[in-house]
């Protein structure tokens, strides 16, 4: 194995293709921060002009009759309370001073108390079924019980860890978040499948003579190939990451490390910190990666076509897609772990309507897989490579 | 050490490539294998190898069996080294790099790379990027990354290509210093008369067969080996009568056995030849070159060096 390391550490590194997929990945991910401040973001003030006017939209639609009663002076005076409390946030976010407006805090509070008070209010709202435009409640102003109940977990989280809300999206630590999330739903897939696409093809195609019949098992080979291209692409990643998040520091705000992120774990959502939720993503991205590299270093082998091979792996990636048209059955099927955000978040569940999704089950995929294709490259690699692309077996005793 | 080969039959789909091909080579043997080209010779070398499949078949080597199994092909790479093909080197490493490379993947040393090096007269170009390299020096890395490996088996196959006499002279002389070492080479080669400098045997492949085997150790017949026309080989037994095992080599040789001759029958036969005109005439056993004309029946279409139409006064 060190053999492999040394020898096709080199070579790797010697291979323009290589060092113009590092290079082009590192550019890239480095300057993610300043790339992502041209992206068109949904900012919070935009987001609660929306609901300031949701929330007048609703005093007009519900008849006066209906706020008679206890109950529906209740409602009124939640629905009233709400309305207030948006149109305070709003004026904290016009002010751009953050959480709260400086010599104002006694009148306007501040943005995360509010954030609560709206929360816990709207959870009185989902209770009071009695009420005679609950049905409109629900279609018109109230988002999900489920998100209610999210956002009450938001913002515990965020007194929990002494926190504000962020408002600004270009923050370093949110741009960390949205890198990591798209470096493991999409560009990781992609730097894996440039790399290791065609890495034994080469081999085959270019130095056939010069590698075949070195006296080393191709098993070993496969794996110790499988983890220096899974070793060099998260070196790249994680620098390029790490360029990025500390160019951003000196840019933009801070944020926090400590912002509270939601994890779907047990069949709801739980807050912890963005750190951790970082780490979790990276730890189940290199899970998932190992495993692709493994297939993709075994394809570039077997089948020795790097398009044919981009296209095998550009379907496994896609696989969860067809579960939107076709039943899933259960939360341990593996193709839905290539959307690892998705299941970190909870959307996998929910849009596939399967509860079990959840994260924890993909270390135990990924070491199910690992042994599978191990069981199956064992068999492909007892086989010959022809020159006609097929493989034959060694047929004499 | 031992290379065995019994009853070997290679076929790709139903056609048969080679069959019943056995053998025995021992410690610092230099074998030959010669054919045409497409007869099987690096067919035979890969099959051995085991990287394409074998029929039917044994490879001992030590009067161990290599079969099929992943282990055990495993510890055949380990034995057998066979040399690359100067197309297929990583154009981004240096010579010395690929050197090291296989020293390193099958001897487990590098301390013997640059007296390798020196040895074949390859400093002064041999830390550059194989790519800047001519055909030559990329042969003679090749042959070079095979001699790091040190592995008690080589094979190599149309090793002389695209060098140069002088280079071939000392490929030749490394190869001799590697069979005094008790290594057990087999050359594939279209340099017949450089295989007999130093090939111990010379093996040749014909209609699937190992068909003939040319042993330099075992005691052979004298020919006179005249290098004449048709017409003047003709010429000549018309006037003399040849004995029975008198072959014509295509259409540029002859050569008739002197072991069964009296002095004198030889001196007048000699005199013959050389009123002959211009017969270029040697003396000794068949070589490779003859027995490769022999067997496969070469023809010199572009033999014509101006001879004169001259036949025996």
């Amino acid at each position: 194995m060190k053999k492999v390391f040394k020898w096709n550490g080199l070579l790797l590194l010697r291979d323009w293709k290589t060092r113009l997929i590092i290079l082009g990945f590192l550019i890239f991910l480095g300057s993610f921060s300043l790339l992502y401040r041209q992206s068109n973001v949904v900012l919070p003030e935009m987001q609660i002009r929306e609901e300031y006017s949701d929330s007048h939209q609703i005093f007009r639609m519900i008849p006066a009759s209906h706020f008679e009663g206890e109950l529906g002076q209740e409602v009124q005076q939640r629905l009233g309370r709400n309305s207030m409390l948006i149109g305070l946030n709003r004026y904290i976010l016009t002010q751009q001073e953050g959480n709260t407006v400086a010599g104002l805090e006694d009148v306007v509070s501040d943005y995360v108390n509010n954030g609560r008070e709206m929360a816990v209010n709207n959870l009185f709202l989902h209770d009071a079924t009695e009420f005679e435009s609950y049905d409109l409640l629900l279609d018109v102003y109230l988002p999900t019980r489920e998100e209610v109940e999210q956002q009450v977990g938001f913002y515990d989280a965020l007194e929990r860890y002494d926190l504000d809300f962020e408002w600004n999206p270009f923050s370093a630590s949110q741009v960390l978040q949205q890198q990591i999330e798209l470096f493991v739903s999409v560009v990781m897939f992609i730097a894996i499948a440039l790399l290791a696409g065609d890495h034994f093809t080469k081999d085959q195609v270019k130095n056939y003579s010069v590698t075949q019949g070195l006296p080393l098992s191709m098993k070993t080979q496969w794996r110790g190939r499988t983890i220096l291209i899974w070793a060099i692409s998260w070196l790249v990643a994680l620098l390029g990451i790490a360029i990025s998040y500390l160019v951003s520091l000196f840019s933009e705000t801070t944020g926090s490390l400590w912002y509270p992120i939601g994890v779907y774990f047990n069949q709801a959502v739980r807050y912890i910190p963005l750190w951790q939720y970082g780490l979790l993503l990276i730890g189940l991205g290199m899970l998932v990666s190992y495993v692709f590299i493994l297939i993709i270093n075994g394809l570039s082998w077997m089948i020795r076509n790097i398009y044919l091979t981009l296209f095998v792996v550009g379907g496994l990636v896609l696989l969860p897609m067809v579960w939107t048209f076709f039943t899933p059955v259960t939360g341990w099927q593996p193709s839905f772990y290539t959307d690892i955000v998705s299941v970190v978040s909870g959307q996998s569940a929910r849009v596939y309507q399967l509860q079990t999704i959840e994260f924890w089950r993909l270390p135990i995929i990924a070491v199910v897989m690992w042994v599978l294709i191990e069981l199956i490259f064992h068999f492909i690699f007892k086989l010959i490579p022809t020159q006609t692309f097929g493989l034959r077996r060694r047929i004499s005793k | 050490m031992t290379l065995e080969i019994k009853n070997m039959n290679i076929s790709y789909g139903d056609r048969v490539i080679l069959e019943d091909i056995s053998f025995h080579l021992s410690n610092g043997q230099l074998i030959g294998l010669v054919a045409p080209n497409g007869t099987g010779k690096t067919t035979l070398f890969n099959a051995i190898m085991r990287f394409i499949p074998v029929k039917s078949g044994q490879i001992l080597v030590d009067g161990k069996e290599y079969t099929a199994k992943d282990k055990d092909i495993l510890k055949l790479h380990q034995l057998i080294n066979f040399f690359p093909n100067q197309a297929d080197l990583h154009e981004n490493f240096s010579g010395t790099e690929h050197i090291k490379m296989y020293a390193d993947m099958w001897a487990g040393r590098r301390e013997d790379v640059q007296t390798i090096i020196k040895r074949l007269e390859m400093d002064d170009y041999v830390d550059r990027k194989v790519s800047t390299y001519s055909l030559g020096m990329r042969q003679r890395l090749c042959f070079a990354m095979v001699v790091a490996a040190d592995t008690p088996i080589m094979f190599m196959d149309e090793v002389m290509n695209g060098l140069d006499p002088e280079n071939v002279s000392l490929v030749s002389d490394i190869l001799i210093e590697l069979r005094e070492k008790g290594k057990i080479i087999m050359i594939a080669s279209h340099l017949l008369d450089n295989l007999d400098e130093y090939a111990d045997k010379v093996f040749f492949l014909k209609d699937k067969k190992l068909h003939h085997i040319i042993d330099h150790a075992d005691k052979r017949e004298d020919f006179f080996k005249l290098v004449c026309t048709q017409k003047q080989a003709i010429a000549l037994e018309q006037v003399f009568p040849m004995p029975n095992r008198t072959i014509h080599l295509g259409n540029s040789m002859l050569c008739i056995p002197i072991g069964k001759m009296t002095d004198e029958q030889q001196v007048d036969l000699y005199r013959l030849i050389r009123q002959s005109g211009d017969i270029e005439l040697s003396v000794g056993p068949l070589g490779t070159a003859q027995y490769y004309s022999h067997l496969y029946g070469l023809e010199l279409h572009s033999y014509s060096r101006g001879h004169s139409n001259e036949t025996l006064v």
